[in-house]
């Protein structure tokens, strides 16, 4: 293991913290819904600005623009056009 | 005699290239690095560097990213392993300590690095934050510090250590500045927050 959840970049390495405990699942269990499907973008993109503002307190605008432009890099949200969160 | 394929030749002139990177932004400076000089550092033809990282931002974050696996792959050990704030600080010296040269131009030159780059930064610092905050956690639960704000206690670290980092050269010229100073300044900052324990 050490791959990288597909929707947020972090790094997964144990089985409980694949999607559905999966190990061979894209994703991690915070991106995924309940029954192992993906969040909507939106969704990650909260969890995501959330994680960096409760952290770090930085600015939240600035937090949810470096939290996009990380989740357009990654395999599940790339092609997706900018400002459309 | 061992035959070494196509594919790890190619992975060995990219391992050869980002650790010539390394060498290079942190020597050189990040904004005064250009790829000739990387490729030049490797033994490489130039058109080379691009075969591998299509922009001289792609090889930066790379570099970036490797620093951020190393720490990520320490806190997860110490994570499992139920590590408190300070285990989880201690480890975070060792990486930086081990990409020193590099990460202070990354210190020094942060506000002008490539928005992508200090993105880049700031996620490896939030997940930081995350496994210090679950440190924290087991950390109160077990009386071993007391209640603190996550943001805060992170912000302080981060200011503290990129002080020294930023200054190395008055601190400790040409020598480890955290290899140095980094118990002391651990010592200190745990002596913050950590609360008096019971003898047994």
């Amino acid at each position: 293991m050490g791959t990288k959840c597909a929707s947020c970049g972090w790094e997964l390495t144990r089985p409980e913290q694949f999607a559905l405990g999966d190990v061979n699942s894209l994703y991690c269990v915070e991106c995924t819904n309940s029954d192992g499907s993906l969040k909507t973008f939106q969704e990650v993109h909260e969890l995501i600005t959330a994680d960096m503002v409760r952290s770090q307190r930085i600015d939240r605008t600035e937090a949810g623009k470096m939290a996009e432009e990380l989740m357009l890099r990654l395999p599940a949200w790339a092609g997706r056009r900018p400002g459309t969160s | 005699m061992t035959s070494i394929t196509r594919k790890e030749r190619k992975e060995h002139t990219r391992e050869l290239l980002l650790q010539s990177a390394i060498e290079e932004f942190s020597s050189r400076g990040i904004a005064a690095t250009k790829t000739v000089d990387i490729a030049r550092a490797a033994g490489v033809a130039h058109g080379t560097v691009f075969v591998h990282f299509p922009t001289r931002d792609d090889l930066l974050n790379e570099v970036i990213d490797q620093f951020g696996q190393e720490i990520g792959v320490e806190f997860r050990t110490l994570s499992q392993q139920g590590g408190g704030v300070r285990e989880v600080l201690a480890a975070q010296l060792k990486i930086v300590e081990k990409f020193e040269p590099f990460y202070a131009q990354i210190v020094i030159e942060g506000p002008l690095l490539p928005r992508n780059a200090r993105n880049n930064i700031f996620l490896i610092q939030t997940g930081i934050a995350l496994y210090l905050e679950e440190a924290l956690a087991r950390d109160v639960e077990r009386k071993r510090v007391r209640p603190a704000a996550i943001h805060l206690l992170v912000n302080s670290w981060i200011g503290t250590i990129n002080y020294y980092l930023t200054n190395r050269d008055k601190f400790s010229p040409g020598r480890s500045v955290i290899g140095e100073h980094g118990s002391e300044l651990l010592d200190h900052f745990m002596g913050g927050i950590e609360l008096p324990q019971k003898e047994s």
